[in-house]
């Protein structure tokens, strides 16, 4: 799952991750993530932070807070990219932290580093 | 004595009888002729000890002396008014103690000539109420100035003398527009007028922003707290002033950084995209490209990523001056710091057939410092050191033992070398000099600015010696152990 408010962005990392044989699932917020989370269990979500609503680090505090959720490995994919950030990203709960630009080169094969 | 003059007489010791502070009925020369009960108490005294005697019984030693002119003075031009006007007067009880007193005089025209009827308040407590306060304005941990309605300042404490830089004596009985910067002087008064109107504790000049100027002209911004004051001398207002110049800076400094983490965010976003998906595109991921498209997109990638540098180096230098760096300082070792940065020069360099050499010594090894700023350091200058070399040249890494706890760091190279009157321009962002090749030394024009801002940072220093086709030595000179600051 990508939650990404930034189309653009959405379908770069939508389109990176599906060339390489993902099942991707985009959310714009989220609220929309939440809803979809009811029904379905991403093995990994990548997160942007900086969300309209509900931003992304309140998001994961949530996910990792419930019995249902907390086991999804969630990737923070933000444009935040000061050390203080990653500290801060690190702290809501996140597995791991990637910044914007993304290497398009290595991107897939990071986020199979995650997987397991 | 007649009837009615007794009678007079009579209703005249009944009033004073009853009045409230000591009385006393002094003549021509000096001599007590009546004093009520009230003066009984406060001097000790019986009051036929008192009748008959020069009044100098009640007057302390010192002052006994200049008292039969001021007494004269008094019955050349008689007329109701106080004693000693600004100075303060003193009076002696029968027991030898001292008190401080205000006394008020009136001229009495009897039959037996004029008399003074002097009133005598006791003001012991007024004065030690007067201390107390003083005292406490004094303790206030904040400059203090107390104003009358008219403007003139009665009192101040030493922290107004330190913030202002005036001494007390060039303030007492001053106006207060004397701390106030020209352009706010006019509306003063009124303002003053406005709060005398309606007198409470309040903060003033709520929603603007307050200066205060110092002895020097100088201004700085203030908070002022104003408080009402009932005193002898009419009502006051007492100002505590607190100087804001270091919140406001912390408050300009954390604005400064949002700026900054919004700024970085903001220009990151759409880099993603425009680097990404060039990429996506060059590699040819999602369908062939002819030459001329996979040159143009190749174009935007390069534009893209110089970009990017460019606002990872802005970013970097806001944020030191912002003093929103912080160092991790670690121990490592020198060389194999160098020897890690060198590894990924060497491509660069072979590239170009330069040759870089290491000379280590004996007794520079271990160094604390933000090992990844050292290293970014020497990638900057050894980097240059490469791309303004000529084909085949060499450069060389050295450190010395610089003394004072310092060593030194030089990067020689045996390139094309920079003119004297440019070798200052060196660090200024986006001036890249002249070379004549210039466009061939591509470079964001941020380096060397970031370089030296972060060896500062580290409590360093940075110089060059150049000699035109001779080469460049750039000579790094920084403790061994950096102190956080």
């Amino acid at each position: 799952m990508v939650v990404e408010d930034n189309s653009v962005n959405l379908k770069l990392a939508k389109d990176l991750l599906e060339l390489d044989g993902f099942e991707v699932w985009p959310c714009t917020d989220a609220e929309t993530a939440l809803e979809r989370l009811k029904d379905m269990r991403p093995d990994l979500i990548l997160m942007d932070v900086a969300l309209p609503g509900i931003d992304g680090l309140e998001l994961t505090r949530m996910l990792k807070g419930d019995h249902s959720t907390e086991t999804i490995r969630i990737i923070a994919l933000t444009a935040f990219a000061m050390k203080a950030d990653k500290d801060r990203v690190m702290e809501a709960g996140c597995d791991g932290y990637i910044t914007k630009p993304v290497d398009t080169r290595k991107f897939t094969q990071q986020i199979l580093e995650f997987l397991k | 004595m007649g009837e009615t003059a007794k009678h007079s007489e009579l209703t005249f010791q009944l009033i004073v009888e009853s009045a409230p502070n000591a009385m006393i009925l002094v003549n021509k020369e000096g001599r007590i002729a009546f004093v009520n009960g009230q003066t009984e108490k406060l001097f000790g005294y019986n009051r036929n000890e008192l009748i008959g005697q020069g009044v100098e019984i009640i007057i302390p030693a010192r002052y006994r002396e200049r008292h039969p002119s001021f007494r004269n003075m008094f019955f050349t031009s008689p007329q109701a008014r106080a004693m000693g006007a600004g100075r303060e007067l003193f009076a002696l009880k029968k027991d030898g103690t001292e008190f401080p007193v205000e006394i008020g005089l009136n001229p009495l025209i009897t039959v037996e000539g004029t008399l003074v009827l002097a009133a005598i308040i006791d003001i012991t407590e007024r004065k030690r109420a007067e201390e107390r306060f003083r005292l406490v304005v004094e303790s206030a941990p904040n400059a203090m100035v107390l104003v009358n309605k008219e403007g003139k300042i009665s009192l101040v404490n030493s922290q107004t003398e330190k913030l202002f830089g005036f001494s007390r004596e060039e303030l007492i009985n001053r106006g207060v527009e004397l701390l106030i910067p020209l352009r706010f002087k006019d509306k003063h008064p009124e303002y003053r007028d406005s709060f005398f109107s309606t007198p409470k504790a309040r903060s003033m000049g709520v929603g603007r922003d307050l200066y205060a100027k110092r002895k020097d002209g100088t201004e700085f911004p203030v908070e002022i707290g104003l408080n009402p004051l009932e005193t002898d001398e009419g009502p006051m207002v007492l100002a505590a002033i607190i100087d804001i110049t270091e919140r406001k800076a912390q408050e300009a400094n954390r604005l400064k950084s949002d700026f900054l983490a919004n700024m970085s965010h903001e220009l990151r976003t759409p880099m993603n995209a425009i680097i990404g998906f060039s990429e996506l595109l060059i590699d040819q991921k999602v369908g062939g490209l002819n030459t001329k498209q996979l040159d143009y997109l190749q174009d935007i990638h390069t534009s893209g990523s110089h970009l990017l540098r460019l606002i990872n180096d802005i970013l970097d230098i806001a944020k030191i001056e912002a003093g929103k760096t912080e160092l991790s300082i670690e121990s490592f070792s020198i060389t194999a710091a160098i020897e890690e940065v060198i590894k990924v020069l060497k491509p660069i360099a072979d590239k170009k057939n330069v040759i870089v050499q290491i000379q280590m010594a004996d007794d520079v090894h271990t160094i604390s410092a933000d090992k990844n700023k050292f290293k970014q350091i020497l990638y900057n200058l050894a980097s240059n050191a490469i791309k303004f070399n000529h084909t085949g040249g060499s450069i060389l890494i050295q450190t010395e033992n610089g003394g004072a706890n310092s060593f030194r760091m030089k990067i020689k190279d045996t390139g094309i070398g920079i003119a004297r009157e440019n070798i200052r321009k060196l660090f200024i962002p986006f001036v890249q000099l002249d070379t004549g090749t210039a466009r061939k030394h591509e470079g964001t024009g941020l380096g060397l600015a970031l370089t030296k801002t972060i060896i500062e940072l580290h409590g360093g220093a940075i110089a060059v010696e150049s000699a035109i086709g001779e080469g460049t030595i750039f000579t790094v000179t920084m403790p061994f152990e950096t102190k956080i600051a």
